[in-house]
């Protein structure tokens, strides 16, 4: 009897120790993008010296998270639910070539301001939508779906303008890349915007709470009487507003509308996600981790790109950095079957 | 009445489907049926077959290789700057082919294996390992050469090899059939070929049945990269030049291909033999919106919608327990 005693102790022991350790692990995790952050900071202050930390290079680094940031902000529900949206190229282009194609430019006639705009976010909202109900309605994984869509949306985005990109000539849309309010460009003050009303829907709405818990285990929100794919497609058509946002951003501030404006905004978007501490699982992160792991990538490129590091090297260095990054969230052991 | 047997219905289907695309093509544009088009035709869905063979046993695993495009680009530009690096030496013509064609494959099946490596032993999931390694490749890639790379003149007998043919049926045309007819061989009568079919159907049951799952696995991703650098020796003889952004179009076609020949994305289900048909619905389509003027922008479109449609047609929705993510 007292041995069973004594087993049952250590068993209860050992798992206090084994959730404690855990515990430890999970509060690391929580932090080591922070860390990584501050360490990089510091690393690339002693390296590069002042220029690094002026003024200037500070307001250039906020000029360069603001996209990013946008695209990546849709990005992080998208894999909070589990999914992930591949489409971002494609749909970041196409809507840019779309702003630019609506309002006052060099190839048509077209004048339509402001709508011009507003329409572009709303394709972008569109194809968000439809990529989600694809996705939810004929159960096909969602990174098919949206790898397809990279591709449809990149044709329309070259198709609206037909191989000769149009260059902005509205005059208020001309000023604005150059304006700024408190001394930060009025377009980073757009994607801080979005991201207050992203941090919002997390935080404050039934919705956002909804999005946890269809990540987390998607039977139990489903049983409790949640309509599950009701989430799932508002999530991939607040993507596609987070992105429709981004190619507008994107147009105005190169003052010209192409599909090369989405380029190369996927993986940046995908690799700050997952360093900020979003698990491809589903279920983990937010917002806030979204916004360290931007910051993170803009200060890393920003820092190279001062070090004279080629632009190709740089591509592949997210490549390294995704796999790092996913490596170290996912979860392991015999019994997980990764696909 | 006889019943159809399901098994053949993606045969029947992609079978329709071409012969309504010839129809429909040759309806629109009389010079679509002439022998010359259809010669190339043939010859051009050489690179697709090889990598399309190459990607089947992947889907089949269940698993997805979104890299393969950006490991062809590698391999172009990689297989012609060691051959160029052969110019002004005391070497034959012969052996520098056959080093720099080998050195690719080897790098390649290298390549492969590093990405399967990565992707059972860190249960990192295939999809995002070969995203991520799409993006270092096509980094590399532009390392090697960032502009296209074209063979002088001179050394054009090279690739001469590409050329010969057999009426409409080309050198490059038949290697490709070979090399399938050899994998279906492998895929349904050898012990590592019913192992991916037993992981795609179930990888709990294949483990406990003693099949190597990781090391089945490993070897699908080599061989599969292999096949992209096959393809990619093809691109550089077909366009006697290289460029470090050819495969990038690649991986749209390749996928959709494997998936109109009936093989679904969940693993388990479809063969080799079937993928030709999708490779040459796609080459058809590919041909004819090129051959009847439809702007360049409208084939990725097709290409995307194209690739729903079969996605969609060929997945499994009976079981409702299942969560797609």
């Amino acid at each position: 009897m007292a041995k069973v005693k004594q087993t049952q102790m250590t068993i209860t022991e050992e798992f206090a120790a084994k959730v404690k350790l855990e515990y430890k692990r999970e509060k690391l995790m929580k932090w080591a993008p922070v860390l990584v952050l501050v360490g990089m900071i510091v690393i690339f202050a002693i390296q590069l010296g002042a220029a690094f930390i002026s003024p200037l290079n500070i307001v250039s680094i906020l000029n360069q998270w603001s996209i990013p940031l946008i695209v990546a902000l849709g990005l992080t529900f998208v894999i909070m639910i589990g999914s992930i949206d591949l489409s971002i190229d494609g749909s970041v282009g196409m809507t840019g070539s779309i702003a630019a194609v609506l309002v006052l430019n060099s190839q048509n006639s077209n004048n339509l301001g402001v709508w011009g705009l507003v329409i572009a976010i709303l394709c972008g909202v569109f194809v968000g939508f439809i990529i989600g109900l694809i996705h939810v309605k004929l159960k096909i994984p969602s990174f098919m779906v949206s790898f397809a869509f990279m591709n449809i949306c990149a044709g329309i985005g070259l198709l609206s303008y037909g191989g000769r990109p149009p260059t902005i000539q509205d005059e208020w849309l001309v000023a604005l890349p150059r304006a700024s309010f408190i001394g930060i460009p009025v377009l980073v003050w757009i994607a801080i915007f979005i991201m207050f009303i992203c941090l919002y829907i997390q935080e404050c709405t039934p919705f956002g709470r909804h999005i946890y818990a269809v990540g987390t285990d998607e039977t139990i929100p489903r049983s409790v009487g949640i309509n599950v794919d009701r989430v799932k497609v508002m999530v991939f058509t607040l993507a596609g507003f987070c992105f429709g946002v981004a190619g507008v951003v994107g147009a105005i501030r190169l003052g010209q509308g192409q599909i090369a404006i989405g380029t190369n905004l996927m993986f940046p978007a995908q690799a700050a996600v997952v360093i900020g501490g979003t698990s491809l699982s589903g279920g983990k992160g937010g917002v806030v981790n979204t916004i360290v792991g931007t910051l993170i990538m803009t200060v890393l490129f920003n820092g190279l790109t001062m070090m004279n590091v080629s632009g190709n090297v740089k591509n592949g260095i997210q490549g390294v950095i995704i796999l790092v990054a996913v490596a170290l969230t996912v979860k392991r052991g015999a019994a997980i079957i990764s696909k | 009445m006889t019943k159809i047997n399901k098994k053949h219905l993606p045969l029947y289907f992609s079978s329709a489907v071409i012969i309504l695309l010839i129809v429909v093509f040759s309806l629109i544009e009389s010079r679509f049926l002439n022998a010359a088009n259809m010669a190339n035709l043939l010859s051009d869905a050489a690179p697709l077959l090889i990598m399309a063979a190459g990607m089947t046993p992947v889907l089949l695993l269940g698993s997805i290789d979104l890299s393969v495009g950006s490991v062809c680009s590698v391999a172009n530009v990689f297989a012609l700057t060691i051959l160029l690096s052969f110019q002004g030496t005391h070497w034959t013509l012969g052996t520098a082919v056959l080093v720099s064609f080998g050195l690719t494959a080897l790098a390649a099946i290298a390549a492969g294996a590093i990405m399967g490596l990565v992707h059972v032993k860190l249960k990192i999931p295939s999809f995002i390992a070969t995203l991520a390694f799409m993006s270092i490749w096509s980094s590399v890639a532009l390392l090697i050469s960032s502009a296209p790379i074209a063979i002088p003149r001179q050394l054009w007998g090279m690739v001469a090899w590409y050329d010969i043919s057999v009426g409409p049926f080309s050198l490059p045309l038949f290697i490709a059939l070979l090399f399938i007819v050899i994998y279906y061989v492998i895929l349904t009568r050898t012990v590592f070929g019913r192992g991916i079919y037993a992981i795609g159907g179930n990888e709990r049951c294949a483990r406990i049945a003693g099949v190597p799952v990781d090391r089945v696995k490993v070897s699908v991703f080599a061989i599969n990269a292999f096949c992209a650098a096959l393809a990619s020796i093809f691109l550089v003889a077909k366009a006697k030049s290289a460029a470090p952004t050819v495969g990038d179009g690649f991986t749209l076609m390749v996928i959709a291909a494997v998936v109109l020949g009936g093989t679904s994305l969940v693993g388990g289900v479809g063969n080799v033999i079937n993928t030709i048909f999708g490779v040459f619905i796609v080459a058809l389509i590919s041909n004819g919106m090129n051959i009847i003027g439809v702007d360049v922008f409208w084939q990725r479109i097709v290409f995307g919608v194209i690739l729903l449609v079969a996605v969609a047609i060929n997945t499994d929705r009976t079981s409702r327990s299942i969560a797609v993510k």
